[in-house]
């Protein structure tokens, strides 16, 4: 197969393709290019400042407090306030909240169900 | 590794010297295989000119490169897959695609029945995936080893190596079926 491959020659360019490029490589080596078009013609340069900006982004993103809720502190809505005083009297005001529909319970006390086997035995002892 | 040939070290240093018939010597040692090689890849006669052209010149640009390549053959090589993958890029190659190039992949030879052979080598070679012609060439054409080829193609050699038989395989099969 390789022999039959061999065979074959490929199709040669363009003849004047070769004057073409030597023409254009003499007038650049000739009339090299001002230096700042050589830095904007390098992918070095390029490289470099995306490189810069993508890290001016990440720098942005991460000083951004997204984690501090006070930040985002809204208006509660009537039954939003409502809730809170529910928790609020179930929990004893261990409960606050920050935003409208999210509620963080700090060491939410665990309310017993009745169908835990701790319940169960609690239960027991109590009979 | 291949080594430089002396041939091949004299050119290299001549365009570093600013020389650019060494530019023309090697253009005219690698221009032929370079060139079929960007049309195998699917670039059509214009694209394949251009992006031989921006690979030779830039050669001559940057002679202070040239320092560190080891292998020229399999540097022209990749530079030319660098080149035209760059192409692709900005979606000239699918443009390019799609209407069928009409000139042939390889000269035209003198008797009918060493063309109808052309031509039925040809078309074998399109109907192979691109990933495996593309070793058919620069091992039968460009002459480079499976680790000049992985190299080319960042694979591993094995991997050049099974794709270059299951496109041999491939191709006897194409070839020897039904006509």
């Amino acid at each position: 197969m390789e022999d039959r491959l061999k065979k074959m020659r490929f199709r040669s360019p363009d003849p004047h393709l070769r004057d073409r490029i030597l023409a254009v490589a003499r007038a650049e080596v000739a009339a090299p290019l001002p230096l700042c078009q050589r830095v904007l013609r390098s992918e070095a340069f390029w490289l470099a400042a995306a490189a810069a900006l993508l890290l001016i982004f990440a720098i942005h993103l991460f000083s951004v407090p997204y984690a501090v809720p006070e930040t985002y502190t809204t208006a509660l809505s009537p039954e939003t306030e409502e809730l809170k005083e529910t928790i609020s009297e179930m929990l004893d005001d261990g409960a606050w909240l920050t935003r409208r529909f999210a509620v963080r319970l700090p060491a939410a006390p665990r309310m017993p169900s009745g169908e835990g086997p701790t319940v169960r035995h609690l239960l027991r002892d109590l009979e | 590794m291949r080594e430089l040939a002396p041939q091949e070290k004299k050119w290299l240093a001549g365009i570093a010297e600013g020389n650019l018939d060494a530019l023309g010597a090697i253009y005219d040692a690698y221009a032929a295989v370079l060139y079929g090689y960007a049309r195998s890849l699917g670039a059509r006669q214009s694209l394949a000119e251009d992006v031989l052209q921006e690979v030779f010149l830039r050669l001559a640009r940057r002679p202070a490169t040239l320092g560190s390549v080891r292998d020229l053959r399999a540097y022209l090589f990749a530079s030319v897959r660098r080149e035209l993958f760059r192409w692709t890029r900005r979606r000239a190659l699918r443009r390019e695609a799609q209407v069928a190039d009409p000139d042939p992949l390889f000269e035209s030879p003198v008797s009918d029945t060493a063309a109808t052979d052309m031509l039925q080598v040809e078309e074998a070679l399109s109907r192979l995936p691109r990933s495996q012609r593309e070793v058919v060439v620069m091992k039968v054409y460009g002459l480079l080893t499976f680790d000049e080829i992985a190299r080319v193609t960042r694979t591993s050699p094995n991997t050049a190596a099974s794709r270059y038989r299951y496109a041999v395989e491939k191709l006897r099969r194409i070839l020897s079926g039904p006509r």
